[in-house]
């Protein structure tokens, strides 16, 4: 049996020998000052490249870094093994800024930072364990709640039943913000109008409890359940849903567009990633993973390498939502006279107050 | 010489399977490569040369990936820099890393298989291995117990409850008959949402921050030792367990009477009785060793390479280590070639992906390629004319 392997491994040599014919010259590094010179790297979790949500932003932000002449590459990971093994190549192959996408990745992000103080870390969408955050590692968060607390109040505004519906994929932190932000945008206008807003699927922000969420075999591709979802919703009044669940939002968004009633996206301007959608798709609430990520590239090639935690928010522009003075037809169609400049301006009158600190999201948790 | 030809005619079909695997995916990289395809109409020749060149460029990397980049392992043994040396010699490493829990699962499967059972919960007894063992290390390690204790303790608490979680079906089977290929694939669900509820709601595990679904830092509770003298490679202890456990597999399934068994049952169970075997408890007893022996891969897995527990530890091994049963021939020998080939290829992967951005998925197809030549070796003998056996007939004549 031994020797059954010891041949088999043999073959594998052979096969080795075979292919050494043809290696290819790898590609010799830019003689190009300055930019060109900078290596930019992304490792990205397992979804990877087409996930159409934070993977796919993150990349966005890379092409922009090589847009702008920088050296890029990029890994994916197929288990948790692969994220320092991914880091490691990555290192290996040079890269002096480093973005570290989701947090599973963890702590292949602390050894590896730890282990390099030289190379820039960034870590999407986590931060460093405790408060000793080494000079070399960036956090990016993202107070997403503030963006869907402007959602929540624009749906509110131009709903006619005054129920809006959300769910989630699964009740993970990152999720439920929205939800949080959604309800607060509602009561927000409630107190101001005067008019109760009903917001459908069970989330109490308060407890941090509740809330409906997709079956977890399958929770950001369940296109049926995005669906049911929605009809529920509809049955009980809803004609806005936010669904947050990947692309279990898109049978959502299907079933609020044949039924000529209104969505609002996730993750990215789903008006442009999704353009059959724009007719349900009154807005999105975007993080802007794509321009943090570039941001964090240039300021490590300006010198600075970290040292500190950064949170997204309306003020920085690391959140936001979709642009309300669109001009894709199937918007215009929908939206055209239901968000006239009236409602544009008290969504920017709250985005103000946001962006102040007179309007803290938390204090509308609860219906006043 | 009759050895010899016993060992190329064992490995024969393995091996062409894996080469053609390899030609079909080459053929794949350069079609799918659209500076390849716009150049066919205009130059089919340039296009040609063109696409060769992308999948040398691949496999290239695959190769470097997978065994490490030989101009770089002279020049570093000439150093004798160990940062130079720990360089060059870590994609073996980690190729030998990777088979680790291909191995363990593997080998779980096999012996399932060889009383007839069909463990389609490798998965989910990984994942309860690897919940096991986080479990016992923070315990254990939090309390300052010595270091080759915590580890013991650790990968026991895997195996352990890897067992539970084997025995479960294997129990079910033969009290309630009740197959296990619908109920080991259930408690992959269960598995992974009860992991995910501990994961998000037990704070003795949960990470300090208590935000999101991970595992706090078990470097701090557990360091299963490296084998290697340099620090700076991951390969560890795991490697040599994984080993050691073929070996007393081999030696249970071949060499002791509850093996004999064991194995009997599978060939024919209504003999097995007839012959007054406890054929009944051989069931249970395999699904329980298949499930410790996929419980320690899960413990290993997040102790020792991963230092840290979520649902996605596993990544679908469950399923590749079928893959590796079948192609090993549900022999331990078989089952360990097969998982330090797929381990490599794993791993060269990781490197192909990042010089030639062709995503790692293709080793899934060139994988299932395998699986496919071999579950169908008519198919491969009549694309390949199994060259060995045509020279041993020559050889007789």
């Amino acid at each position: 049996m031994k020797t059954r392997m010891l041949a088999l491994l043999t073959v594998l040599g052979l096969v080795v020998a075979a292919c050494g014919g043809s290696t290819a010259e790898s590609p010799s590094a830019s003689v190009d000052a300055g930019k060109g010179d900078y290596k930019a790297c992304l490792a990205l979790d397992v979804g990877g490249i087409g996930d159409k949500s934070f993977n796919d932003s993150a990349y966005e932000g890379l092409l922009q870094a090589e847009a702008a002449g920088y050296d890029t590459q990029y890994s994916e990971a197929k288990t948790g093994a692969d994220y320092a093994a991914n880091i490691q190549l990555l290192i290996d192959e040079g890269c002096k800024s480093l973005i570290v996408v989701g947090f599973s990745q963890g702590e292949a992000v602390v050894a590896a930072t730890k282990a390099n103080p030289d190379i820039a870390f960034a870590h999407v969408d986590s931060t460093w364990p405790d408060a000793a955050i080494p000079a070399n590692f960036t956090g990016l968060d993202f107070q997403i709640d503030e963006a869907s607390m402007l959602a929540g109040y624009l749906a509110a505004t131009i709903s006619e039943s005054k129920k809006l519906g959300a769910f989630g994929g699964q009740p993970f932190a990152g999720v439920t913000r929205f939800m949080d932000g959604w309800l607060a945008g509602a009561n927000y206008y409630a107190e101001e109008t005067g008019t109760a807003v009903d917001v459908l699927g069970g989330w109490d922000a308060v407890g941090q409890t509740g809330g409906t969420f997709a079956p977890s075999d399958n929770p950001w591709g369940n296109k049926e359940f995005g669906k049911t979802a929605a009809e529920q919703f509809m049955s009980q009044g809803a004609d806005v849903v936010h669904p947050v669940a990947g692309q279990t939002g898109e049978g959502t968004y299907e079933a609020m567009l044949a039924a000529g009633k209104y969505s609002v996206g996730v993750d990215a301007d789903q008006c442009l990633t999704l353009p059959d959608y724009c007719g349900t798709l009154l807005t999105s609430a975007m993080k802007l993973i794509g321009p943090v990520t570039f941001a964090t590239i240039e300021k490590n090639y300006g010198g600075d390498l970290g040292g500190e935690n950064l949170t997204g928010t309306l003020a920085n522009g690391g959140v936001g939502i979709a642009p309300l003075n669109r001009t894709e037809a199937l918007w215009t169609a929908t939206f055209g006279s239901l968000v006239t400049a009236d409602v544009i301006a008290k969504v920017d009158a709250l985005k103000a107050k946001i962006i102040s600190g007179e309007v803290k999201v938390s204090d509308y948790f609860t219906s006043k | 010489m009759k050895g010899l030809r016993g060992v190329l005619s064992s490995v024969r079909l393995p091996a062409l399977s894996i080469l053609v695997a390899l030609l079909v995916g080459g053929l794949v990289i350069m079609f799918s490569d659209l500076e390849v395809l716009a150049m066919i109409p205009n130059n089919p020749i340039g296009a040609l040369g063109e696409g060769i060149g992308r999948v040398g460029a691949a496999y290239s990397a695959l190769l470097r990936g997978a065994f490490g980049n030989p101009e770089r392992i002279v020049e570093a043994i000439a150093s004798g820099d160990p940062v130079e040396l720990a360089r060059a010699a870590r994609p073996i490493t980690e190729s030998l890393l990777k088979s680790i829990p291909l191995m363990f699962v593997g080998l779980g499967v096999s012996v399932a298989f060889r009383s007839g059972e069909f463990n389609i919960g490798g998965e989910g007894q990984f994942l309860m291995g690897g919940l096991g063992a986080t479990t016992f290390a923070i315990v254990l390690g939090g309390a300052g117990l010595p270091a080759p204790i915590v580890i013991f303790g650790t990968v026991l608490a895997g195996a352990i409850f890897g067992a539970a979680w084997g025995f479960i079906p294997g129990f079910l089977k033969v009290r309630a008959g009740s197959s296990e290929v619908i109920t080991t694939i259930m408690l992959n669900y269960i598995a992974s949402l009860f992991v995910f509820f501990l994961l998000s709601n037990w704070t003795l595990i949960q990470r300090e921050d208590g935000t999101q679904p991970i595992s706090k830092a078990l470097a701090d509770y557990v360091v299963i030792p490296g084998i290697l003298p340099i620090p700076e490679l991951r390969l560890h202890l795991g490697f040599l367990v994984a080993l050691a456990a073929a070996v007393a597999v081999s030696w249970f399934l071949f060499r002791t009477t509850r093996g004999f068994e064991l194995r009997t049952a599978g060939l024919n169970l209504a003999a097995a009785r007839y012959a007054g075997m406890g054929a009944s408890s051989s069931i249970v007893a395999a699904m329980a060793i298949s499930g410790a022996l996929a419980g320690m891969g899960g413990a290993f897995e997040v102790t020792g390479t991963i230092k840290q527990f979520s649902t996605v530890v596993s990544g679908g091994v469950g399923f590749t280590a079928i893959a590796i049963a079948l192609v090993g021939g549900t022999r331990p020998s078989g089952v360990v070639a097969t998982a330090l080939v797929f381990g490599a290829l794993r791993n060269g992967g990781g490197l192909m992906g990042l010089e030639t951005s062709i995503p790692i998925d293709l080793l899934f197809f060139i994988q299932a390629l395998v699986i496919m030549f071999i579950a169908a070796p008519n198919l491969t003998a009549r694309i390949i004319r199994l060259p060995f056996r045509r020279k041993s007939k020559e050889a007789v004549a």
